[in-house]
């Protein structure tokens, strides 16, 4: 193995492959960065070029976009509150706010260097343990899903702050709308009123391009503050590496990479589960939960670490099974079967250079994407300063291009135009957002998965209970439902108590 | 400019109208479940395909119910509570005061703020213009392309928005053929060409 490594070293520090590596990851940092351009429409139109190239040039390539567009999707997300990818959904909720504050350069570098933390551990963890992962990974059945669609919608009672109710109708709403569409069971029609264009169901991109970016656009037209966005100002502070790797964020850190690595190694989840999960996780396990959803530096680095942590273990079950746990892992498993390199076991017998090559070229992307960040994160941070009649109209037009390329369907832009009216009347409403966006997100997981656990168990509804994973997702959610709710009633009958007292 | 307690109001009112929405909502969902929602009945695919949304819109009529007893009846009982604590600690800094000789003074506080120079204007109208703007360009986009449709939408959006510079025009019209051309031209991604021309 040591050998292998050596000759791999080789492979990679050619200027051709760090060449690929530079130019992938640049690439992907910008399409990240554009509101609806996805990384696997940047796969996908980069691949082609591939073809000609060597094996180790192509993937690096294509693996540069992979965790540069990753990370890419939160600097729209932090500045603008338009997500760039849907993996960056989660970081706009304390993001934005951040940049509201003023702090957006804070905001942009936890981003940052958590998305590089989140990376390279992912990396390490496909290097070292990535035939154990997949073993893990293969554990999941669908009890496993829905409990993990339960934990997630958990964050629904503690992201919806004094809105619990509302937060919980929203997260209903958000249920009903993944419903839309063909069953995913029996493929039959859903709430389409007999629309062709309805049957594939919504789409995620311009679901949340709508919600987040096209209602804010709406509502930040009547905030004019002479001609700039209506944003605090303050002198950015920026934050070093050290301070972000330091033990202050430690903890979260680790806690949050470690549930990217094992979220996208499970085949059908990927990194916006991921992001989400470990959002409710920072929040639930946090010291400073009063600063949750008011802009929280902590929040952004728990879902930038878990969304990039989620890239390199993506493609654990694709290098040592040969599946795709999502469509960019399966676009990549494609390249590699481009060039003759077939996907699974064998693979690390018969080109075990490669696969290390691409295993080292992975943490030679990360350190990459910290290094070219934190020089753009500098000409970025002036996006917020451009003049609001120019920025307003242009992140209109960049979320009119994002919706309309996801399907090249008309449709797709008018899911956009009305999730941005209802958004804008639900923020006026004092509706939060975020439910709507897990309930589309984890609404179909969750609907499949529990309905493939009632066929296998015959209709046996304590089967979720049976599976020890399951079991612990189910009684953690109930927790995190059960536990703020009583906290909030003690807190109001106290207050309660004490009115009464003093009026006697 | 609408005063704190106005906005409450509005809030509340606004709760009680969304909540019956939700409520209207779910019971139309119930209503008509088996003409929106198509299912096979098959014994193996039970729970079928009306099985979460019908679990849904029970949900929307419960919490709706909810957050319009919430609206009606919590709002009284909020209202009194927080009078109640109101009193109490108005007593209480009476009380302080009288001993410190202190004051309170929000005009100070006002003063503070505007101190900054920054004078917002909020006019809920230019809101409203925008949104027919954006829903204007997304109906237009289908008969006369992203090129076209962009420019006559994005350019009244721009003056909604006090541009006052005509060069600032200029870089929106020529950001937007840029665009046009990077997406079309370069990356081959496929923009609305329209019908029409």
């Amino acid at each position: 193995m040591f050998d292998t490594i050596l000759v791999s070293l080789g492979y990679v520090f050619t200027w051709q492959s760090l060449l690929f590596i530079f130019l992938g990851t640049s690439i992907g940092i910008i399409i990240g960065a554009i509101p609806g351009l996805n990384v696997l429409m940047a796969i996908a139109i980069c691949l082609p070029f591939t073809f000609g190239m060597n094996s180790i040039c192509g993937m690096l390539l294509l693996l540069g976009i992979f965790c540069g567009g990753t990370y890419g999707g939160s600097i729209t997300a932090i500045l603008i509150n338009t997500p760039g990818t849907p993996a960056a959904a989660a970081t706009t909720i304390e993001g934005y706010k951040l940049t509201q504050k003023g702090r957006s350069g804070e905001a942009l570098y936890m981003a940052l260097y958590a998305s590089v933390f989140g990376g390279l551990m992912s990396t390490f963890a496909l290097i070292l343990f990535a035939p154990q992962l997949a073993k893990v990974a293969l554990t999941f059945t669908p009890a496993e899903y829905f409990a993990l669609g339960i934990f997630g919608l958990s964050i629904i009672i503690l992201a919806s702050g004094k809105y619990v109710v509302k937060g919980i109708i929203m997260g209903c709403l958000g249920l009903l709308c993944s419903t839309i569409g063909l069953d995913p069971i029996e493929a039959s029609t859903r709430f389409t009123f007999d629309q062709t264009s309805l049957m594939g169901g919504l789409q995620l991109v311009p679901f949340l391009i709508g919600l987040f970016a096209i209602s804010e656009v709406i509502n930040r037209s009547a905030h004019i503050l002479q001609g700039k966005l209506n944003l605090e100002r303050k002198d950015q502070t920026n934050l070093t590496l050290r301070q972000v790797w330091s033990k202050k964020y430690m903890k979260t850190l680790v806690k949050s990479g470690l549930i990217g690595t094992v979220i996208g190694a499970i085949p059908g989840t990927g990194s916006v589960i991921a992001s989400f999960l470990s959002y409710n996780e920072s929040l639930r396990s946090s010291k400073h939960k009063e600063e949750y959803g008011q802009g929280s530096l902590e929040g952004v680095c728990a879902c930038e670490t878990a969304n990039n942590g989620a890239t390199s273990s993506t493609l654990i079950p694709m290098l040592t099974l040969g599946i795709p746990g999502d469509a960019v892992s399966a676009v990549l498993m494609g390249a590699l079967t481009v060039h003759n390199l077939v996907p699974g076991t064998k693979l690390f017998v018969d080109h075990g250079d490669i696969v290390y090559t691409l295993m080292i070229g992975l943490i030679i992307i990360n350190i990459l994407m910290g290094v070219l960040g934190h020089y753009a994160c500098k000409g970025f941070i002036k996006v917020v300063d451009l003049p609001s009649h120019i920025l307003l109209p242009m992140i209109v037009v960049l979320c009119v291009i994002g919706s309309y390329a996801v399907g090249n369907k008309i449709v797709d832009v008018q899911t956009m135009m009305v999730m941005g009216v209802i958004g804008y009347f639900l923020i006026r409403a004092n509706f939060p957002l975020t439910p709507l966006l897990l309930g589309m997100v984890l609404g179909p997981i969750m609907e499949q998965a529990f309905r493939q656990q009632m066929i296998i168990s015959k209709g046996n509804w304590l089967s979720f209970l049976y599976r020890p994973i399951s079991f612990t997702f189910i009684i953690v959610a109930i927790l995190c439902i059960c536990l703020p709710l009583i906290q909030r009633f003690i807190a109001f009958y106290k207050k309660y108590r004490t009115g009464k007292s003093a009026n006697n | 400019m609408k005063n704190k307690k106005d906005s409450r109001t509005d809030i509340v009112l606004i709760d009680r109208c969304v909540s019956i929405l939700v409520i209207a909502m779910g019971f139309l969902l119930l209503a008509n479940m088996e003409k929106w929602v198509g299912h096979i009945n098959m014994l193996f695919t039970e729970p079928g395909s009306r099985f979460f949304p019908t679990i849904l819109a029970y949900m929307l009529i419960i919490f709706g119910a909810i957050l319009c007893v919430e609206s009606f009846a919590g709002h009284i009982f909020k209202t009194k509570l927080k009078a109640k604590i109101l009193n109490m600690r108005t007593e209480e800094l009476e009380e302080k005061t009288e001993v410190t000789g202190e004051q309170d003074n929000g005009e100070e506080n006002a003063g503070a703020a505007s101190s900054h120079g920054l004078k917002e204007s909020i006019t809920p109208w230019r809101s409203y213009a925008s949104m027919a703007l954006v829903v204007v360009y997304v109906f237009l986009l289908k008969p006369v392309g992203f090129l076209i449709s962009s420019i006559v939408t994005m350019v009244p959006m721009m003056a909604l928005l006090k541009a006052k510079k005509w060069w600032h025009y200029l870089v929106l019209i020529s950001l937007i053929v840029i665009l046009n051309y990077i997406f079309t031209g370069l990356l081959n991604i496929r923009l609305p060409k329209g019908t029409i021309f």
